[in-house]
């Protein structure tokens, strides 16, 4: 009884809390989200236009300034490798844009469910067929971009540095990942049961 | 005038301190919060375009409020360098300094300070429950609205008295 009495006092501390009335004009709202959508076309020209001839020209000057043809096919796969990471990366960004910018999905969907898709967003980023591709492409172009850099300063010695290095790196960035989606599937397991609960 | 900006309007004026309180439970800073805030009521303005009233205003309200604070704080990078706990960590946790303060509006705004901290520690679909609970909602709303089973809430709520009671009174009364 007590504790009911307790927790009802906070309930009616919090609920007398006095806001600043905070409220916008749908006016105001229509001329926010125009401005809103006209930054986003900005940025969608910037990552069209710009992205996409930024790395082919990257991908041009590593592939083809570089003598060794190893060097070449190792440098190659390294901007394969970032362009699987970017476009995760915006496939990651444009779910989640459609699930804000569609708000009456907002409104139809439970808390639970919106909670777990966006944690299923995140899990889906660090494992999968695009992280593998990724991982695969980085570290295999780390290895054969590092693997005669020198040419004919290269040595054993150094080739072996270079594939013990790229080894403990991707291994690393496999346990990272790993961990991470694992802690993110305990939580929608959480979420899940809280669904089935009772 | 829409029906559309007709449904914007009602919601603001009988939700519109609660959806204030709502982001100041999930952030802290004043210009994040206005940001959040802002952020919550387009959103709200936006959703009217599909409300087809198969739930109450408040429902709807609630669930689009909850929805894009949530995503707002996944957002933000500082959700990242906190560890989020459950109602029943919070037990463990340590507990706030005490104060022999006797002012009583001091004392108020203290309790809510500490509220704050201790609802912005919680886990997303927790701090839906506590936050909904503050509002005076009973656990079959905050079930409709959380898509949480109505007695998994209300045994959570029962926690929360607890955890309200053994934190803002029983240290008072010592």
């Amino acid at each position: 009884m007590t504790t009911d009495n307790d927790s009802d006092v906070i309930r009616e501390l919090w609920q007398r809390q006095s806001g600043s009335s905070f409220s916008m004009e749908p006016d105001e709202i229509q001329r926010r989200l125009s401005r809103l959508q006209a930054d986003l076309r900005d940025v969608q020209m910037v990552v069209y236009i710009f992205c996409p001839g930024m790395a082919i020209w990257f991908a041009y000057w590593l592939t083809f300034t570089t003598q060794p043809i190893i060097t070449r096919a190792g440098l190659l796969l390294l901007v394969l490798g970032m362009s699987f990471w970017v476009g995760q990366f915006w496939l990651y960004s444009r779910d989640r844009q459609k699930a804000l910018v569609n708000s009456n999905v907002a409104g139809q969907t439970s808390c639970l469910e919106f909670y777990r898709a966006e944690l299923v967003r995140q899990r889906d980023f660090h494992r999968g067929g695009w992280f593998w591709w990724r991982l695969f492409a980085m570290y295999s172009g780390l290895f054969l971009g590092g693997w005669a850099p020198l040419d004919h300063q290269a040595t054993f010695r150094s080739r072996v540095i270079n594939l013990i290095v790229v080894s403990i790196l991707a291994a690393l960035t496999v346990w990272l990942s790993y961990r991470k989606s694992r802690k993110l599937q305990r939580q929608i397991d959480a979420v899940e049961a809280m669904e089935e609960a009772m | 005038m829409s029906e559309q900006d007709d449904w914007y309007r009602k919601a603001v004026n009988e939700h519109g301190a609660a959806l204030e309180r709502l982001a100041r439970a999930y952030e802290a800073g004043p210009e994040d919060r206005r940001d959040l805030l802002q952020e919550i009521h387009i959103a709200l303005w936006r959703s009217f375009n599909g409300f087809d009233e198969r739930c109450t205003l408040r429902t709807w309200v609630y669930r689009v409020a909850q929805n894009i604070a949530v995503t707002h704080i996944y957002r933000s990078r500082k959700t990242k360098k906190l560890n989020l706990l459950s109602i029943e960590d919070l037990e463990e946790s340590e507990r706030p300094a005490a104060t022999d303060s006797t002012a009583t509006t001091v004392e108020t705004q203290l309790i809510l300070v500490q509220l704050y901290a201790l609802i912005q520690r919680l886990n997303p679909a927790e701090r839906q429950i506590i936050t909904l609970y503050l509002e005076a909602l009973d656990a079959a709303s905050i079930g409709e609205i959380t898509g949480i089973s109505p007695g998994y809430v209300a045994t959570k709520i029962l926690r929360i008295k607890q955890i309200l009671a053994n934190r803002f009174f029983e240290r008072r009364q010592s």
